[in-house]
């Protein structure tokens, strides 16, 4: 018998947890970073999953998870070029310091 | 059978891999982690007949993304000391409010009530309470260091108070819709989880590429996402240049990081 569709789920849950504890919990900014592509995977695990077991004959599953690459991708890249912008100009990558919007 | 076996060993190296991203202290070893971590993915995308989405997954994640991630932590790791604490203040609430959440969706996604021993009621979902109870215990904590720190503000303490509601409030949506705990009238009624029905097509690669270009499928989000990844790749390129108005803060010219070769910062 095939893997049950809730262990996918049941995986996806832990990963997004995961990165959840590490984009709350970091403090360097890179790090948070990566918690958030650990959460955007897990979404994508979920979409495959409920295309694979759902409507396998439509695409739906399948383009958007297409699309959630796309947006981590342009996340990633602005994400990573405001760190760069960030260090260059204070030095370091603390997101517990970056505080200068704060009130 | 060998099924469950390979989703297991994809499953673990996911989830392990993933765990020592947000933990491990070394910033590089973390990328690497993840790096194990998005492969794994990769891996239960195949086992999900997704082949088109599990090479993606190598080529955008582990190529692109992953690499890009370790490129920014080698740039910016003389400032993050591997021997300082990696995490921040309110690790304690975050531990608290991860654990309620992932047992929640555990509770909501398991299919039946799962007995620890048959011909007891003694079931799986108890485990809500000593993760409610560590969680809640965790933000006792995290709310008497915030409230004896000197210049601790009023909005960390709210912060708390809205972390322990959302904990209390998941509690009793759990709780309070049955006494015997029959989570799954919360979410699926009597609907069974979908087994896997017949094979994925053939050609289920060229009804993905067809409907994305298709203008009564998925054309629009497509164009979007173009759109979108334009606008990123220019914003990223703007903010990450040095700009050219203000003189340069720093010694070393302009470009030399982006060279991934930040000379002369050993005194930082």
């Amino acid at each position: 018998m095939s893997v049950p569709l809730t262990w996918y789920l049941l995986v996806a849950a832990a990963l997004f947890c995961i990165g959840l504890y590490g984009a709350l919990a970091r403090r360097n900014a890179v790090a948070i970073l990566m918690g958030i592509e650990l959460m955007l995977n897990a979404v994508n695990i979920n979409l495959v999953a409920f295309w694979r077991y759902l409507g396998p004959e439509k695409a739906t599953g399948q383009a958007f998870a297409i699309f959630v690459f796309a947006v981590a991708a342009a996340e990633a890249a602005v994400g990573l070029a405001l760190i760069i912008s960030i260090y260059r100009n204070r030095r370091m990558v603390d997101v517990e310091n970056v505080d200068s919007l704060r009130w | 059978m060998l099924e469950k076996i390979i989703f297991f060993i994809f499953s673990a190296i996911t989830l392990v891999s993933a765990w020592a991203v947000v933990t491990q202290r070394n910033l590089i070893r973390a990328a690497l982690c993840l790096m194990a971590a998005l492969a794994g993915v990769a891996g239960l995308f195949a086992l999900l007949e997704a082949g088109f989405l599990a090479l993606v997954q190598i080529f955008v994640y582990f190529g692109g993304i992953a690499l890009i991630i370790v490129f920014a932590a080698m740039l910016t790791r003389r400032v993050m000391d591997p021997d300082t604490p990696q995490k921040n203040t309110q690790w304690a609430a975050s531990v608290g409010l991860v654990l309620v959440l992932f047992v929640l969706l555990a509770l909501i996604l398991w299919p039946d009530p799962i007995k620890v021993l048959p011909e007891t009621d003694i079931s799986l979902k108890w485990l809500l309470y000593p993760a409610a109870i560590v969680a809640l215990a965790l933000l006792g904590v995290e709310a008497r260091r915030q409230m004896s720190d000197a210049d601790s503000s009023q909005g960390a303490i709210g912060r708390l108070i809205i972390l322990a509601l959302v904990i209390v409030v998941g509690m009793w949506l759990v709780w309070d819709r049955d006494p015997r705990l029959q989570i799954h009238e919360l979410t699926l009624g009597d609907i069974p989880w979908p087994e896997r029905e017949a094979d994925v097509d053939a050609d289920s690669l060229t009804t993905l590429g067809e409907a994305l270009v298709d203008s009564e499928g998925f054309v629009v989000p497509f164009e979007a996402a173009s759109v979108l990844l334009l606008v990123a790749m220019i914003g990223a390129a703007y903010i990450a240049f040095p700009s050219r108005d203000e003189p340069e803060a720093e010694p070393e010219p302009a470009g030399a990081e982006l060279a991934g070769e930040p000379g002369g910062e050993e005194s930082l």
